[in-house]
């Protein structure tokens, strides 16, 4: 029985036509593309999640035209992987449904209630951090923010794009094999000073720096702090970061929550982003790696478009997830043969 | 005893809700202390075995573990518990793992607390004798629980020795008082809420349900946790005494060409899952030559190019080589052992052709070939170098000479 249902995911860079056939076939897909492709597939076995920026194996990409697309190949017919919508109320569950001995890929769209209960509330779910959940947070080509939504597609429903539920599809794996979620996050705690935030909240008004009582926007204006640097708080040992979005008058936006009791501090600033990211590419994963997911700020702020970043491809989002919600992070779920 | 004092005992024992002390059977004579518990509720009892997806309509088993010494007392805890969906196959499994230390495997007499607590020992190196002194248990007790920790596949070791939720280290962990090294990321993130939790607390402390919450990571997660376990147990892979354990991790050994192992390899029984390209290739094309070779000689060289193959390639083929070593340890766990070569058996076989009949085609030839010797030569020596011959064959195709065997076997012991 060893090895007859191993699990394999491909991932490339295709064009409308190659998507269809894979459709057709009936195979099992996390697709990544703009709105207007996404609307006009057929049903299938496929999750979606709208998005024009990729990187690809020739560096950094905005494509309206193609599609970035995850394959997964080797299941059996009896656990053929599920495809679950969640909203603001049902998302809570996504870890008790994951699989017991699997993976769950989860597309969230951007500014919606589901968006911001998983970011807020994901770490309190029950079971998570009990199956692998990796996913990303879909967008909008920037130049339409103003206009377009973040959308999420439901394949067995063709055409069904909606803006205020998240997808995932659920997978199980053969008990030789196992799923692993890493990140690369290059951004490190810097020396300045140590902030903690009053309240939970995508919107920050208040904080403490070094204990004393600050208006977190006055703080960002007085220290002249770049806000293309996240504040990062370290969880164990794993640097989660928290992106500024804008500073206001008297709020600031943030791209992701900060949470009370949790000591965040400014990212240290990083030279050359794709230098470093390269030296911090594991070496032993590239032939493993089943999906991987960007930010859309490392694009951004790193300027990588046409820069290339390995092995190392995917979309490039507004939020990706590993078990939480992160920011301005690199994460890929590896699948591993059990010795 | 009055009932006020059962909490006293419960907290000696690390007994807590819903779990309660029903009564306590004190033994002056034998310095035995026998406990019956309940649970508060029916209906929490259920609810604290229950697991995602299970019914809970699993009728109750009775069950009954010796567990840790309360004073000059040994304590032996009765209790029901829910059956598990399906029966353990080995001494502890996850649903079994996932039971206070005070319970256990319905099916043995220890509780989960003195299995940890032995597995734990001899990770360190101690043996059975200064276990059982240790312990003042009586040592087929010891040899017990120890043969069902060897008996676990190398996948649940952790799970065995993993520490139950009365360990003080669970909550040094919330507490920051201990630091865990570990690469796993889920870990990482569990760790820091549950901390955070604990730190946000009205008395700073944690609770029972971050206990049990990081534990069942654990439990769900062992095979991947090895090294974090062992660091909750104290040991660092250098302290990692115990003889068998600790070498069989160690010196991985590649099997020399005459092994029993490249027949199965080459013969498609064993599957090493190998990533290496070159390493699948290699024997698919030497299987063939294997399968279709005329002579020994030709299959001997299929294998020795295999064989060639693993020296040569060793470091990169660490997985295949540890599936090897634990068929071959397996192998060797579930061979049984043959009369030796001086025994009357053999020699009746050797000699009255009507005494063991087989179909085995290749047990036909070499007997045929065998007897001609014996029969010609007349020579003691001779004989005694078939019955060695014969011994080997069946010691090598013990799997598809069931039959032959038995008769062995039976023959064997009414000698």
């Amino acid at each position: 029985m060893a090895g007859k249902d191993k699990i394999t995911v491909t991932h490339e860079l295709v064009d409308i036509d190659t998507l269809h056939a894979k459709i057709e076939a009936g195979e099992s897909l996390v697709i990544a593309a703009d709105e207007e492709i996404i609307a006009s597939l057929p049903s299938g076995n496929w999750i979606a999640g709208t998005i024009p920026y990729f990187m690809t194996e020739d560096g950094g990409k905005v494509d309206k035209k193609r599609i970035y697309v995850n394959t997964i190949s080797g299941v059996s017919s009896d656990n053929a992987p599920r495809i679950t919508m969640y909203n603001a109320n049902t998302i809570s569950r996504i870890a008790q449904e994951a699989p017991k001995h699997g993976f769950t890929i989860l597309i969230l769209p951007a500014m919606s209630d589901v968006h911001s209960a998983y970011a807020q509330n994901a770490p309190d779910y029950q079971n998570m951090f009990f199956s692998p959940i990796v996913g990303w947070i879909s967008g909008v080509h920037l130049d339409d923010i103003e206009t377009d939504s973040a959308k999420v597609g439901f394949g067995p429903a063709s055409g069904m794009l909606v803006d205020n539920q998240a997808v995932a599809m659920h997978i199980h794996l053969p008990e030789e094999q196992t799923a692993n979620i890493k990140i690369i996050n290059l951004f490190a705690q810097g020396d300045g000073h140590k902030i903690t935030f009053p309240e939970k909240g995508f919107n920050a008004t208040n904080c403490l720096v070094d204990g004393a009582e600050w208006s977190f926007s006055d703080y960002l204006k007085e220290h002249n702090i770049d806000t293309k640097l996240p504040l990062v708080a370290n969880y164990s040992g794993v640097m989660v970061n928290v992106s500024i979005q804008d500073v206001g008058a008297e709020s600031v936006a943030l791209y992701a929550p900060v949470f009370p009791g949790v000591e965040y501090r400014f990212a240290a600033p990083i030279d050359d982003y794709v230098k470093e990211f390269n030296k911090a590419l594991p070496s032993g994963d590239a032939g493993n790696v089943a999906f991987c997911c960007n930010c859309i700020l490392n694009f951004l702020y790193s300027e990588l478009e046409g820069k290339k970043t390995g092995k190392m491809t995917g979309p490039i989002t507004f939020g990706e997830v590993a078990y939480q919600l992160l920011n301005q992070t690199l994460v890929y779920l590896s699948l591993e043969q059990n010795t | 005893m009055e009932k006020e004092s059962f909490k006293v005992v419960e907290q000696a024992l690390g007994i807590y809700p819903p779990w309660r002390i029903e009564s306590l059977d004190f033994d002056e004579r034998d310095c035995r202390v026998d406990i019956s518990l309940t649970t508060v509720q029916k209906s929490l009892r259920l609810a604290f075995f229950s697991r995602p997806g299970s019914k809970n309509s699993l009728p109750n088993i009775q069950g009954q573990w010796e567990h840790i010494k309360l004073g000059k007392y040994r304590s032996v805890i009765h209790a029901k518990i829910p059956s598990a969906e399906t029966q353990p196959t080995h001494g502890i499994d996850e649903h079994i793992a996932a039971l206070p230390g005070f319970l256990g495997n319905h099916q043995r007499k220890y509780s989960n607390q003195i299995r940890q607590e032995i597995a734990q020992c001899l990770l360190k190196g101690l043996d059975e004798p200064k276990l059982a002194a240790a312990y003042d248990m009586p040592q087929d007790k010891i040899k017990q629980i120890v043969k069902d920790l060897d008996s676990l596949p190398p996948q649940m070791e952790a799970l065995s020795y993993l520490p139950t939720e009365m360990a003080p280290v669970w909550g040094r962990l919330l507490t920051d008082q201990i630091l865990l090294k570990t690469g796993s990321l889920p870990l990482k993130m569990l760790l820091s809420k549950l901390k955070l939790a604990s730190s946000r607390s009205e008395n700073r402390g944690f609770s029972w349900e971050q206990i049990n919450e990081l534990r069942q990571f654990f439990i769900i997660n062992a095979n991947n946790l090895t090294f974090e376990v062992q660091q909750l147990c104290g040991i660092t892979k250098r302290k990692a005494l115990s003889p068998q354990r600790a070498s069989g991790r160690a010196k991985l050994v590649l099997p020399s060409i005459k092994s029993h192992i490249w027949l199965q390899i080459l013969g498609g029984r064993l599957r090493l899952n190998s990533q290496s390209i070159a390493l699948n290739l290699l024997i698919s094309s030497q299987r063939s030559s294997f399968i279709n070779g005329r002579s020994n000689q030709e299959k001997l060289t299929a294998i020795s190019i295999v064989r060639e193959y693993f020296l040569k390639n060793y470091r990169q083929l660490r997985p295949e080589l540890l599936l090897i070593n634990r068929a071959l340890a397996i192998y060797k766990k579930s061979s049984l052992k043959l009369p030796g070569e001086e025994h009357g058996v053999w020699r009746r076989i050797l000699h009255d052709e009507g005494f063991m009949s087989s179909n085995h085609m290749a047990y036909q030839l070499l007997m045929s070939k065998l007897r001609a010797q014996v029969k010609l030569s007349q020579d003691p020596v001779v004989e005694i170098e078939a019955a060695r011959s014969l011994r080997n064959f069946i010691s090598l195709n013990q799997r598809s000479m069931k039959n032959e065997l038995n008769q062995i076997f039976k023959t064997g012991t009414a000698n």
